[in-house]
């Protein structure tokens, strides 16, 4: 970027992959010399660094040395020091790396917090489930280059996984193979004790199927709990975009 | 206002991780240590002379391997970024380094100067003036040389690659570049402190010029 861009600056608020700080410093001293720097006067940084180690629960360690500190604290104090200045862009690299399961919780309420409150929240991760519980909008990144962006739902459409459904049992009375000779019905496997996916031919007519396929599972015994089309998760839409480039 | 301020914190660096007190202790003490050699080799140079020597040839190594490691370490562990994504100049972090080392070795020559004059007043009864003329222009060109060291300390941070490249190139060149503001002294010329204090700053500008230029330059 390029120097002097105040306003710029200003704007940004930026936390890098594998964070670090110079270590005879403590967090306090870190927080001052950022807020300082981003143009904030003594006061505002005393006010925003109560409020930003609050945020990601470092109150209390406010006067440790960073050298002190563990990898998933290190990792939060540098999203209070990109949070410090109140920023309207937020560039998180990995923001998740290498924190323990609460502290990704934490993180995760933090940004969708932000993310509401106004702030554009970017971040890279390659914890897709992450991904998929706090994005509001997904880029695929390959080799350096963006393949597809959308929301999930768009992401998830743009396969043809609309001709699998999955069904949730409440009770299996085990005869439910007996429907693969229903018309429509390419096969049906089971995917848990409970759970079966039942794959609908291309040219089917979807809903009389679906109807069919509802009333003989009744009527073989069985109960049902939930019925849904299957959905990839993000992990397979991912791995389908990165094998089938931008062509999909 | 930003370089104040990283300047502020460079010196509260030093403090914290106690390099001042190794350098304000530790450079008084080699000089009295090296008086007691040169009086037991029957030399015995005056106190105060001997504690100029020792600081600008010791002082010079320790502040250009100090400024000159700091920097490899703090670029490879990419902790300039997050002073890059806010509103300051690269030439003031590069400064700021400079500045404080500088001013911490400055402190400690003045602090083995101190103590040579007060043992050469307690041995001799007095500090007769010639030895403090001697002592003044030892000062200037110990101080011109420190400059020139820290100088070439930061210039070799920034452009060596990793920390053991960088204390070989401080050792076998930022040395030798040091004495650059001992020439007029060594030729004899009039005014040559006056001499040896303009090549001082002139080779140390220089070198902080090339050092923000490359730093500029850098992808960090």
């Amino acid at each position: 970027m390029p120097e002097g861009r105040s306003e710029v600056h200003r704007f940004l608020g930026y936390l890098p992959q594998n964070v670090a700080f110079q270590e005879w410093r403590t967090i306090d001293r870190t927080l001052k010399t950022f807020g300082r720097l981003s143009g904030l006067s003594e006061s505002e940084v005393e006010e925003r660094i109560k409020e930003v180690l609050d945020l990601v629960d470092l109150s209390r360690e406010r006067h440790k040395k960073i050298s002190q500190l563990s990898g998933g604290m290190t990792q939060k104090v540098g999203l209070a020091q990109a949070l410090l200045h109140r920023p309207r862009l937020l560039v998180l690299d990995e923001p998740l790396g290498g924190l323990d399961p609460a502290s990704r919780y934490q993180v995760k309420q933090t940004i969708m917090k932000l993310s509401k409150g106004g702030a554009t929240v970017f971040f890279s991760s390659h914890i897709l489930s992450d991904v998929q519980d706090i994005a509001t909008k997904i880029g695929i990144l390959n080799k350096g280059r963006i393949m597809q962006i959308g929301t999930l739902e768009e992401l998830k459409s743009r396969f043809s996984a609309g001709n699998d459904v999955e069904i949730v049992l409440s009770h299996d009375s085990k005869r439910w193979k007996e429907l693969e000779s229903l018309k429509g019905i390419k096969g049906i496997e089971q995917t848990a004790s409970n759970k079966l996916v039942a794959h609908l031919n291309d040219r089917t007519n979807v809903d009389d199927t679906i109807q069919d396929l509802i009333r003989q599972l009744i009527a073989l015994g069985c109960r049902i709990r939930s019925f849904n089309p299957a959905s990839p998760s993000l992990d397979e839409v991912y791995l389908k975009y990165v094998q089938g480039g931008e062509n999909i | 206002m930003s370089l104040a301020l990283l300047v502020k914190d460079e010196l509260r660096g030093f403090y914290k991780s106690k390099v001042m007190i190794f350098l304000w202790i530790g450079l008084p003490f080699l000089t009295i240590l090296f008086h007691f050699w040169s009086s037991l080799q029957g030399a015995g140079l005056p106190f105060t002379l001997l504690s100029a020597v020792v600081t600008s040839s010791i002082g010079g190594t320790l502040a250009s391997v100090m400024l000159a490691v700091s920097i490899i370490n703090e670029k490879t562990q990419h902790i300039y970024d997050l002073f890059l994504v806010r509103p300051v100049k690269r030439w003031n972090i590069i400064l700021a380094k400079f500045l404080a080392v500088y001013a911490c070795i400055a402190v400690a020559s003045l602090l083995s100067l101190l103590l040579g004059m007060i043992i050469d007043y307690i041995n001799v009864g007095g500090v007769s003036g010639t030895i403090l003329n001697n002592t003044a222009q030892s000062l200037a060109t110990s101080l011109s040389m420190m400059a020139v060291s820290s100088s070439t300390g930061v210039l070799i941070g920034v452009a060596a690659p990793s920390v053991l490249v960088g204390t070989i190139l401080v050792i076998y060149g930022g040395n030798q570049i040091s004495a650059l503001p001992m020439i007029p002294t060594i030729l004899n010329i009039s005014d040559a402190t006056l001499f040896t204090v303009t090549m001082g700053a002139v080779t140390a500008s220089i070198m902080l010029v090339l050092a923000t230029y490359l730093f500029n330059r850098k992808q960090l």
